[in-house]
């Protein structure tokens, strides 16, 4: 019988299996899904995931660390003077990254026509949000001190730059700079997020940014605190303090009190009783906050 | 090792074979060491229907202890392969060989799937859950083929006469196809105790 | 008869392996220890009581892996599972972390998880199991939410994948 050798020079031969072209073959997959009920947040009237009027350091959609995920929102907020809306869409990557959409109108109705800006005046604004999570888990980390940590940036463009420039507003554009701590209290079922956000905006921006009285960001605070009732009810209060840059009508800090309900995990009503103070001269602007979000 | 021996065996046993030797391979890497787990194949006779081929060891992939057991199975083209699970975790086998491609459901123990392999070439498989787990499909259009033991030994028992074209896959060959081919002339084939020695580099 | 003997030798001279109960299937060796169940036990009693003490940990720990079995995004995971085993390391776990007076004797959470590749949304899936399950035995929510707290930072040991 012959026996053959053959030297095979199969060249680095038996270096790894992954590094040679046949190697292990990689994949990608993005899931959907997997989030605990309304560990997503709702939707915060600048678009990004979060509470009603302030971002939390959670991503948007159901997604976990493997997959993508998404939510539309729609918020409403009657108030004696005004109306203003909220809609837009965000998603989330990885339960890391968030790029979110919202388109503010705030109408005036017929204060516009008392103010000489005309029955039904709308300032509007596109808000561009981008958010990054950076340390921390607001729900596994329940042994740990440590919040869940984001941060992220607001770009706005108000489409009202003329009737801005008119109250002494300084740009009908401008971005906010923030940072997020969230964390979830389980043994105390609380929840408690504080934002710190470096901002010009006056009325979050639907007045323009900087003004008379200042041009500069300034740091102002954001809280959040609530209690979950059951998996798909939690109840609590949040506080929005706010600048003041235009000589022409002070503006107050905003709070409110929300229950948010998730009737699936698709789906998320808010109802809120929130009290923006006085805006453009016209006090005691407060009403129903309600808000709908759906995602996946 | 047996799986070798065995068709070698049955060749010497069967005298009718007058046009078919025994082929005996070894394949070592670039530093002399032998190679473990290469395919040898040889040229199918005229008219060969891999279809309807049968080799000796079962066509069966197991996952055993987070491992593909064998690390590299021969089958002929058409085969249909089972999978079955010895381990207590499930496993996830895909590929995403060309039109080998396919994904086999998470499964529990014992569960036991067949899957086809139309189409020759090599069949890389993955587990989505383990990714340290990598296993090699050899799917050819010939009864002749060999796999190497430890020893970096092949043999195919029925080998046919005359110039032959041998080639040797191996699933860590860094050539495109993971391939490399050796010519045997008319003469080496005749000579059945002459013994060989032969240089195979890696095609670049 | 020697070969008895000898296996008999090899256990006795790992300390802390344990004769497999019966209806339960042999495990490799490992340490029995309480830390194994990976959490500091609750040492509020009105919580264990809130649980329906061990017998309503009993009901509850059945009730969830009733459910898991029939979640189809959880059952693949556990087709070859030891029911038997499964149930009886998950009580004592439970009853040890609401602190009750129970042992832990099953492996630690890294090493038992550890080849199942776990992802997050399995992790929660089964986190929302043990919540109907919970509920079902009328576990009030904020009692619930002192388990779930120990349990969640087993997340990080859990998830593989
Ligand atoms: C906080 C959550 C969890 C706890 C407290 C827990 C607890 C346990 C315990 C005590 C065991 C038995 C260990 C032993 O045999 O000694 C076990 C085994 C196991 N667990 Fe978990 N587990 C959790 C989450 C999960 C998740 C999310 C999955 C999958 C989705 C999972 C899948 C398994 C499997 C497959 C076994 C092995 C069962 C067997 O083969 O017998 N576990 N777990």
């Amino acid at each position: 019988m012959r026996k053959i050798v053959i030297l095979a020079t199969l060249a680095g031969a038996i270096l790894s299996a992954a590094a040679s072209a046949q190697g292990a073959p990689s994949r990608f997959d993005f899931e959907t899904g997997g989030k605990l009920l309304l560990t997503r947040g709702i939707t915060e009237v600048g678009g990004a995931g979060g509470g009603g009027i302030t971002p939390w350091a959670v991503i948007t959609g159901n997604e976990t660390d493997r997959g993508i995920g998404g939510t539309v929102h729609y918020t409403r907020l009657d108030l004696p003077d005004f109306t203003f809306q909220s809609y837009g869409a965000a998603i989330g990557l990885f339960d890391r990254v968030e790029f979110s959409y919202a388109r503010q109108e705030f109408d005036t109705g017929a204060t516009g026509g008392a103010l000489g800006l005309g029955n039904g005046f709308t300032f509007a604004q596109d808000i561009w949000g981008a958010k990054l999570r950076v340390a921390g888990d607001a729900v596994y980390g329940q042994d740990r001190w440590m919040p869940q940590i984001a941060v992220g940036v607001q770009y706005k463009q108000n489409d009202q730059g003329a009737v801005i420039g008119a109250v002494g507003g300084d740009s009908a554009s401008g971005y906010d700079l923030y940072a997020s701590a969230t964390k979830l209290y389980l043994s105390q079922s609380l929840l408690v997020n504080v934002t710190a956000r470096l901002t010009n905006a006056n009325q979050n921006g639907l007045l323009g940014f900087g003004g008379d009285l200042g041009t500069d960001h300034t740091l102002q605070g954001e809280v959040s605190v609530g209690y979950m009732i059951s998996r798909r009810l939690v109840v609590g209060a949040e506080y929005r303090f706010m600048p003041d840059n235009l000589g022409f009508a002070r503006q107050d800090d905003w709070y409110d009190l929300f229950a948010a309900y998730a009737v699936n995990e698709h789906l998320t009503l808010t109802a809120a009783w929130a009290d923006l103070g006085s805006i453009a001269t016209f006090g005691e602007q407060r009403g129903l906050f309600l808000s709908i979000q759906a995602g996946f | 090792m047996i799986r070798f021996l065995l068709p070698l065996a049955l060749a010497v046993l069967a005298p009718g074979h007058a046009s078919a030797s025994p082929l005996e391979v070894q394949v070592t890497d670039a530093s002399g060491a032998p190679l473990a787990n290469a395919v040898i194949t040889l040229p199918a006779p005229d008219g060969f229907d891999p279809e309807r081929h049968r080799f000796q060891w079962p066509m069966m992939m197991e996952q055993q202890r987070l491992q593909f057991v064998p690390h590299v199975l021969v089958v002929p083209r058409g085969a249909q392969v089972e999978f079955p699970n010895r381990d207590r975790v499930r496993h996830h086998v895909y590929s995403f060989s060309g039109s080998n491609a396919f994904e086999l459901e998470l499964y529990g123990r014992e569960e036991a799937r067949l899957v086809g392999f139309g189409h020759p070439g090599a069949v890389v498989l993955g587990c989505n859950i383990h990714d340290a787990m990598i296993g090699y499909i050899r799917v050819v259009e010939t009864p002749y083929a060999a796999m190497t033991g430890a020893d970096g030994v092949a043999a195919i028992a029925d080998a046919p006469e005359g110039p032959l074209t041998v080639t040797v896959w191996h699933p860590y060959a860094t050539s495109a196809d993971g391939t490399a081919t050796l010519a045997l002339a008319e003469g080496d084939s005749a000579g059945r105790t002459a013994q060989i020695s032969l240089n195979i580099r890696a095609p670049r | 008869m020697i070969t008895l003997l000898a296996i008999a030798a090899s256990l006795a001279l790992t300390p802390a392996a344990m004769p497999t109960p019966p209806g339960e299937l042999p495990v490799d060796p490992y340490e029995v220890s309480n830390s194994n169940a990976g959490a500091e036990p609750l040492s509020d009693p009105a919580v264990f009581e809130a649980f329906g003490g061990i017998e309503g940990i009993d009901r509850i720990v059945d009730d969830m892996v009733e459910r898991i079995t029939v979640d189809p995004r959880l059952a693949d995971i556990f087709r070859a599972s030891d029911f038997v085993r499964l149930r009886r390391t998950l009580k004592e776990q439970f009853c040890y972390l609401l602190g009750g007076p129970c042992d832990y004797t099953g492996m630690p959470m890294r090493s038992s998880h550890a080849d199942h590749g776990i992802t997050t949304a399995e992790f929660n899936a089964l986190v929302e199991n043990l919540q109907l399950a919970m509920d079902a035995e009328g576990v009030p929510f904020r009692m619930q939410n002192r388990l779930l707290a120990l349990l969640a930072p087993m997340q990080r040991d859990i998830v593989t994948r």
